[in-house]
């Protein structure tokens, strides 16, 4: 043993070893281990819970009783029990089961699509339908079947599966794969173009989808219900999706791809779309159209100038690419190439296939989807839960009349008649629709990161306002929120009476994680709220200068400003993970920079100068002078050298680029240098070693900026 | 001079920093993440300990850590490993902990590094104050020692013999841990804790488990024992021979597994006696130094110290591995300066982040919370509290530094009355929700330990046990078996919580409080005033006291302990939510 540790203790001979180990573990994706499992679940002859409802027996009569336990707040809430058998009453009974997006995420449980089908139904027939919302919010594929499966004991008429936004999950490139995962990654990386990464990606979250839709065929072949799936749709033109470059591998590519890439944000800034989209175009060509930056400009500038069509194509790339990996923010949605797969693979069988691409390009007459259609990336308006539910009402009301869908000229009941009788009950909700803006507000702040760093906030500034025009009680709801985030920063948001003041007048449990997930300064949206405060005479100005207050004193003792509480963008993540240790040091022990700009939030209450002390690192950086650049609100303040290892820079910020609020710092690095392809190299030869990567080139890493008074 | 101590990758992860000789900083990374027994590299304690010392990157001479990774590989190999197993052997890389230490904390100077019970010996004798000690260790398991004899003297340690993995006292106490039904690394406790309910019942069966000599040999019989497994490290033959199945976790606790828990200390207690004995008959000196998990075992320790067979016993606050971070550092610090760092015995464990009152009133304002405000009258809070502990109330206490190790000293502790019949179990069900037979220990003013206690020394951190000879009735902190644990408090080392007791002395004639951790079942010990606050709502809990504010429980709003509630359910490791599959590490989301 002792010889084989000292083996052991080389690092090559680790790497060596690692790669054994990945090429001795490697089986394919496929397979359908996962059918078994599910298949003898469906042997059970005891009830089984259905998502959070649990089997109960009360004098011979079953119902599944909704319990508070685990993931309960993820499933639908209102519904508190459902009985086995439907009443004798109801013509059909309908199980709707999905994601977030089939969960009508924001407007749960006032609306969502769930209620759309019902009031669709029932404004059609004076029959009765019983409409269960069986939908989980970030419902996995394995869940989904089980959930599939479990819903036969309620002996639906009809079961409408609405999901495939959440398969990328397990196929994403990602450190922590494990043995199996890495093999497939192997080729793409050993080449040391990890632009390549993205093809094996798509690979993989094909043949996962795979086993995930042979195991949906193998259930849907055991029910008895006529089963309808909905292909999901995005949303095309409001949604941005800013994800760094990895190295590509060859020298000076990825130099020159961030200097075009500074380049097309001006030309975005300034406008002039033509020729942001002709750097966008040479960004694709370096890039090989794998990223989904390059695409986005391109898509931007073609839609900016009207040229949808073209624009179209390249919208579809950033969906199809935006999640190759795991490190950069995810965002639910189906990839075009799992569309197709979708529909190749059920068709065959007897699902009814709808592809919302096709029913909302019918309905818009455009193929770029916006927000008529979505509040963000995949969820939708309320207009848009009747529009992807008219036609599974046009399916049922024929398959019931017993009518051939395929015969057109027969077709007694339409979707777009379905939809123009269609109504969003908004009148009856007003406070609820008017939270469902406040919560969808946050999140286009938190979340929608624009590509050239330029915040707009009209959107929020917008639905904001619409919220309080619905029910002025928002305002309250508005105030809790920036007095529950003052609370510790707001790690005491519950617990504090404003949060819980916030959680009794949420629409959904998950609300609350939607506005808690930002743990950082949050200066646009406690802006933007302030302001529609003030606007209806509620003290905007007042809380915000008692927000800013809370932050300033610590100035005091010194603020790190590179603390994951004051980057900028840090809210920018979609709770995936549950983490209780998110946007602290644990998952961002030091800054590291994956873009030319960086940008901090500095927070003061009276207008004094204030001394500073950064210390960075550029660890490529072998020879020559390296300057950065401190910006403090778009003014530079001061240059500072930069080397490869740690080093203290100390310098002033005088009082005059300062204004009382929130201050924006701004680093802004020197070029990449390095050679790229021994950079990739080297992430290649620590990927078969398992050891974590920067997949991404690192312009520069701040240990600690701190600002004082 | 800045040394930072790190140990990891085990359990209970912890940093420490030692400044020009003073040790400034001690923090485990549970106490940050409240993930209990963390294990991962201490990320956020080692930014604690930045901050406490007032120091950056570029101010750490050198960074110690507290094992020899490529030593301890193989053994990790000789204990056999499964290729073909879901286990990916992340163990395998003894590269990592200096690789994570210089990518993930960023740290680009010397690191030292030092055999497990090197550390341990360091963490002990370095910080005795005595200028020479024979020094003994004993754990599961390190590299390949899980026994050492050694000694120290001046700067100089000397690990003279050692018994060798896998045999293992501390692991042979383990392995009946599991057999118990507990949680291995934190369940021996525990066990200790059910012994006295017990009969030695099972002593001469326990004892055909290993051969102990008096040359310091120790051997278990392979045939009962394999610590290659997953969740039990005892083989079909243990079970044959105990003659009953091992208890299932969590399910009743019957009279023969109280028996064997009682055994298992008996049998301990032999062991160490014939060890010390050779200990002693190879190293001339009056003072023992001892480190290492089973050194948590304060019913032993008592009893060693009653021996006399040394005139003096030194056993460091965090006997564990969260110790070795200080003596990985001490060590270091010899290293870089031919010196120990220090000759005085460490009195005091309030190594951990303080929170000022107007960090406190500023978040009490913020929670919108009601509170009584003692601001610049301590004596007259101290009377208050001191009225509501004689009233059977429960105290939650949280005032200056946090501790280090794995007691509450009168930083973060709930405190009640020792008397009241009824204390024990209310505690141990309502309180701390854990199980009935756990005892409590006192603290108790040093110079009353006489009148009340067979103590003949002090006993600041709680790792020594003795009978109860008060006239007073003490119910809540006597175990079963006349025994407890006590803290003996002075006035220098923690001046507001002798006032306390000295008060609560004053008022009732009693000189000893309930002092347990503050903290539920399954937590860590409170860190944060925001911790505190949590925990006080998920708890019963009758009084707060957070600096120099006190809020009693029916100044909380209704709502607030559902929130709490709910904020604590939100506390786990990183977990993908479609998948819910595990991560060790969270994964920053950059944009």
């Amino acid at each position: 043993m002792d010889n084989l540790a000292k083996f052991l203790i080389e690092k090559n001979n680790l790497t060596i070893l690692r790669k054994f180990q990945i090429l001795a573990s490697h089986r394919s994706w496929g397979g359908n281990a996962h059918s078994a499992g599910v298949m003898n679940s469906l042997s059970c002859d005891n009830c089984q819970p259905i998502g959070t409802w649990y089997p109960q027996n009360k004098e011979g009569t079953i119902s599944f009783v909704r319990q508070n336990v685990d993931d309960w707040m993820f499933w639908e809430v209102s519904r508190n029990s459902i009985t086995k058998e439907k009443a004798s009453d109801v013509r059909a009974r309908i199980c709707l089961i999905g994601e977030s997006a089939a969960a009508g995420m924001f407007y749960t449980p006032h609306f969502s699509p769930s209620k759309a089908l019902e009031n669709q139904l029932s404004s059609i027939s004076e029959d009765k339908y019983d409409v269960i919302d069986l939908t989980r919010n970030s419902i996995g594929a394995q869940m989904l079947n089980a959930t599939f499966v479990s819903s036969f004991q309620l002996k639906p008429d009809y079961i409408v599966i609405f999901a495939g936004n959440n398969w990328f999950s397990e196929a994403q490139f990602r450190n922590d794969l494990d043995f199996v995962g890495r093999h497939d990654y192997m080729g793409a990386i050993e080449d040391a173009n990890l632009s390549n990464i993205a093809d094996v990606y798509q690979k993989n979250l094909k043949n996962k989808v795979k086993t995930i839709l042979a195991d949906l065929k193998a259930i849907a072949e055991r029910s008895q219900a006529k089963v309808i799936f909905l292909i999901p749709a995005s949303n095309y033109l409001e949604w941005n999706h800013k994800a760094p470059i990895p190295w590509l591998g060859e020298s000076g590519l990825t130099s020159r791809w961030h200097t075009l890439y500074r380049a097309a944000c001006d030309l975005l800034n300034k406008k002039n779309f033509n020729q942001s989209m002709q750097i966008g175009l040479e960004m694709f060509s370096l890039d090989g159209g794998k990223q989904v930056v390059s695409n986005r400009i391109i898509a931007i500038s073609l839609i900016e100038l009207q040229r949808y069509d073209e624009a179209y194509r390249y919208c579809v790339n950033v969906i199809d690419y935006c999640n190759t990996y795991n490190e950069v923010t995810s965002q639910p949605n189906m990839p075009s190439f799992l569309k197709k797969l979708v529909i190749d693979e059920l068709d065959s069988c007897d699902i009814n296939i709808l592809n919302l691409e096709e029913i909302f390009t019918e309905s818009l007459e455009t193929k770029i989807f916006d927000g008529r259609l979505f509040i963000d990336y995949c969820h939708m308006t309320p207009h848009g839960f009747n529009v992807a539910m008219a036609p599974v009402v046009e399916i049922i009301l024929h398959h019931m009349d017993g009518d051939n869908l395929n015969d057109v000229k027969r077709r007694k009941y339409n979707w777009k008649s379905i939809l123009k009788n269609s109504t969003v009950p908004i009148d009856k909700n007003k406070l609820n629709f008017a939270i469902s803006n406040f919560y969808i507000g946050l999140y286009l702040i938190h979340m929608n990161h624009p590509i050239t760093d330029t915040y707009n906030v009209e959107k929020s500034m917008r639905l904001f306002r619409e919220a309080v025009e619905l029910s002025d009680e928002v305002l309250d709801i508005m105030q809790d929120y920036i007095k529950a985030k003052s609370c510790d920063f707001g790690n005491g948001f519950l617990l504090s009476k404003a949060g819980q003041r916030i959680f009794d007048a949420s629409n959904s449990p998950l609300d609350i994680p939607v506005a808690r997930f930002a743990q950082g300064v949050d200066p646009y949206v406690v802006s933007s709220l302030c302001t529609v405060l003030d606007e209806k005479n509620r003290n905007g100005s007042e809380l915000l200068s008692s927000y800013v207050k809370h932050y300033a004193r610590l100035l005091d003792g010194g603020v790190d400003i590179s603390e994951p509480l004051y980057i900028e963008g840090i809210t920018a993540v979609i709770r995936l993970k549950v983490d209780s240790e998110i946007n602290t040091r644990r998952n961002l022990p030091y800054f590291k920079s994956r873009w030319e700009k960086s940008y901090f939030t500095l927070v003061i209450d009276d207008n004094a100068s204030l001394k500073a002390a950064i210390i960075c690192r550029q660890k490529n950086i072998t020879s020559g002078n390296f300057y950065v650049a401190i910006e403090v609100n778009g003014y530079q303040i001061e240059t500072i050298i930069i080397t490869e290892h740690w080093k203290k820079s100390e310098f002033l910020i005088d009082r005059k680029y300062l204004h009382v609020g929130f201050n924006r710092v701004a680093v802004h690095w020197p070029r990449l240098t390095g050679n790229e392809r021994t950079a990739a190299e080297v992430v290649a030869r620590n990927y078969f070693t398992a050891i974590d990567v920067d997949i991404f080139p690192v312009f520069g890493e701040i240990f600690s900026f701190y600002v004082n008074k | 001079m800045n040394i930072i101590g790190i140990s990891a990758y085990f359990h209970d992860s912890s940093c420490a920093l030692i400044q020009d000789g003073k040790l400034v900083a001690a923090i485990s990374e549970e106490r940050l993440s409240r993930i209990k027994n963390d294990a991962r590299l201490p990320i956020r304690a080692f930014r604690e300990c930045l901050r406490l010392g007032q120091i950056d990157i570029t101010d750490i001479d050198c960074i110690a850590y507290y094992e020899d990774p490529y030593k301890k590989l193989s053994r990790q190999l000789s204990s056999g490993f499964d290729v073909s197993s879901d286990d990916e052997m992340s163990w395998i890389d003894c590269h990592k902990p200096f690789r994570e230490i210089k990518d993930i904390l960023g740290y680009e100077g010397k690191i030292s590094y030092y055999e497990h019970h090197a550390s341990h010996a360091a963490a002990t004798f370095f910080f005795s104050g005595f200028d020479d000690a024979a020094i003994f260790i004993s754990d599961g398991v390190g590299e390949w020692a899980t026994t050492s004899y050694g000694q120290g003297h001046g700067s100089r340690l000397e690990l003279f013999n050692e018994v060798k993995y896998p045999n293992s006292v501390g692991l042979l106490y383990s392995t009946i841990t599991n057999f118990l039904g507990f949680k291995v690394l934190n369940g021996e406790y525990k066990v200790m804790g059910l012994a006295p309910y017990g009969k030695p019942a099972y002593v001469d069966m326990l004892e055909k488990l290993f051969v102990v000599s008096s040359d310091g040999y120790f051997e278990l019989d392979s045939r009962y024992f394999d610590f290659g497994q997953i969740s039990r490290m005892y083989t079909d033959d243990l079970i044959s021979l105990i003659g009953f199945s091992p208890r299932i976790p969590e399910s009743e606790l019957l009279e023969a597994h109280i028996d064997l828990a009682r055994s298992l200390q008996v049998v301990l207690e032999k062991i160490l006696f014939v060890q010390l004995t050779y200990l002693k008959s190879e190293v001339d000196s009056e003072n023992l130094c001892m480190s290492g998990g089973v050194a948590l075992n304060c019913v032993a320790n008592s009893k060693i110290r009653k021996s006399n067979m040394f005139r003096d016993l030194f056993i460091p606050p965090a006997a564990g591995d969260a110790g070795s971070a200080l003596g990985a550092a001490a060590l270091a610090h010899i290293d870089l300066t031919g010196e120990r760092h220090c000759n005085k015995r460490l009195k005091q464990t309030y190594l951990g982040p303080s929170y000022d009152d107007g960090k406190i009133i500023e978040l009490l304002a913020a929670l919108e919370l009601d509170y009584l405000s003692f601001s610049n009258a301590q004596e007259k809070l101290i009377e208050t509290v001191v009225n509501r502990i004689d009233n059977g109330k429960v105290v939650g206490w949280f005032q200056g530094r946090m501790e280090f190790g794995p007691r509450a000293l009168g930083s973060r502790s709930i405190l009640a009355d020792p008397r009241d019949p009824s204390m024990r179990a209310r505690l141990n069900e309502l309180v701390k929700k854990r199980e009935g037979f756990r005892p409590f220990a006192p603290a108790i003013l040093n110079e009353h330990v006489a009148k009340h206690m067979e103590l003949d020394s002090s006993s600041p951190f709680m790792l020594e046990t003795c009978q109860v000879s008060s006239s007073l009735d003490l119910p809540a902190i006597t175990h079963v078996d006349g025994s407890c644990r006590p803290q003996t408090v002075e006035r220098e080392q923690n001046p507001l919580f002798y006032a306390l007791i000295q008060a609560f002395y004053d008022k009732t004639g009693c000189p000893i409080l309930v002092n347990t951790s503050f903290n539920v079942r399954g937590e860590p010990i409170v860190c944060t005033p925001l911790d505190a606050l949590r925990c006080f709502g998920n708890s019963n809990i009758d009084v707060l006291v957070l600096g120099s504010y006190l809020i009693d429980r029916v100044m909380l709003p209704s709502a607030f302990k559902s929130m709490a509630e709910l904020e604590m359910d939100a506390i786990q490791p990183s977990c993908d939510v479609f998948s819910w599959s595990v991560k060790s590490d969270g994964v920053y989301s950059f944009v």
